[in-house]
């Protein structure tokens, strides 16, 4: 004999019923909370990678100029210093929004002392324009490559990473 | 110039005291060099918090930035005419901007300029300057060194 739950709903069909309520609420769950999680995460990876970006951009124009020997030097501490708190805060704010370990900060600082410590742009510091040598553009080459290697591999790291607050609330 | 007395300190805040756009290494190369400020600045005001017992904290915040040459010859010749043992433990820097120019005068700057003075390698100067300050034998001798 049939267990009877409702006088007229069998024990099969309480599963059924409750088998839906389950998915419903499972959906439900996944669709309000789970989505937006991801969303928000989402979002806020999109900007630390579009940041990035932004970094990228600002270094290339900056070396380039370097490299054609059209930047002028008295310009050339004031972006460095500007560069250096932008790349500092972007890296604190990562660090503490997700599992990464960003070294754009280290490959910044060896540019900025190959450039801001080479006699070329001290001993043309008075001038319009400066131009480096070539082992010193040599030596910027490869910093530089480090540099795009270590923004390359935050972007990768950034999509992997999962979020700190929300492993944290658990 | 400005150099704030506190209880436990003499304070050079560059921006104020010397220049918000400091340049080049040497004063042959432009204006307001690390030389430069070293030899108007640094040296006394170091010389200043020796006799006092205090420390000298430098404060190199809100200028328009600084050539890694210039913070290497000003804080440089500092190991250079009082040793590393000396400077150490009397100079505190305060660099929240850019805090990694702290990080290079420690460990690079302290090193390499240390090694220079044991082997004797005089800085270069571009230029007279008046009398400064070096320790020798635990005495402050002042006069043209170089």
């Amino acid at each position: 004999m049939d267990l009877i739950i409702f006088p007229c709903i069998q024990l099969s069909n309480a599963i059924a019923i409750l088998d839906i309520i389950i998915t419903i609420v499972i959906a439900v769950w996944i669709g309000i909370f789970i989505q937006r999680n991801f969303t928000t995460v989402r979002a806020v990876k999109e900007y630390f990678i579009s940041e990035n970006q932004e970094i990228r951009n600002n270094y290339n124009n900056f070396l380039e100029g370097i490299y054609t020997g059209d930047a002028k030097p008295s310009e050339v501490q004031e972006w460095f210093k500007i560069m250096t708190m932008r790349i500092d805060i972007y890296e604190d704010f990562l660090k503490k929004e997700f599992h990464v370990h960003p070294k754009m900060s280290k490959q910044h600082n060896k540019i900025k002392y190959l450039i801001t410590g080479s006699d070329e742009l001290n001993e043309q510091y008075r001038s319009e324009s400066f131009s480096l040598l070539t082992p010193t553009k040599t030596d910027l080459h490869k910093i530089h490559r480090d540099f795009t290697i270590a923004q390359t591999r935050l972007v990768v790291e950034i999509n992997k990473a999962k979020n700190n607050k929300r492993k944290s609330a658990k | 110039m400005f150099r704030h007395m506190e209880r436990e300190a003499v304070k050079l805040k560059i921006r104020s005291d010397y220049s918000e756009y400091t340049g080049p290494r040497y004063c042959i190369q432009g204006a307001s060099s690390g030389e430069e400020f070293y030899h108007t600045l640094l040296n006394a005001s170091f010389v200043e918090a020796y006799q006092k017992g205090q420390h000298l904290i430098v404060d190199l915040d809100d200028t328009a930035g600084y050539l890694s040459s210039f913070l290497d010859e000003a804080f440089g010749n500092l190991i250079f005419d009082f040793s590393v043992e000396i400077v150490k433990p009397r100079l505190k820097i305060i660099s929240i901007q850019e805090p990694d120019w702290e990080t290079m005068i420690f460990n690079e700057v302290y090193s390499d300029w240390e090694k220079r003075r044991l082997n004797n390698v005089t800085p270069k100067k571009t230029a007279d300057h008046p009398e400064w300050f070096k320790l020798i034998d635990n005495q402050l001798i002042s006069k043209i060194w170089i």
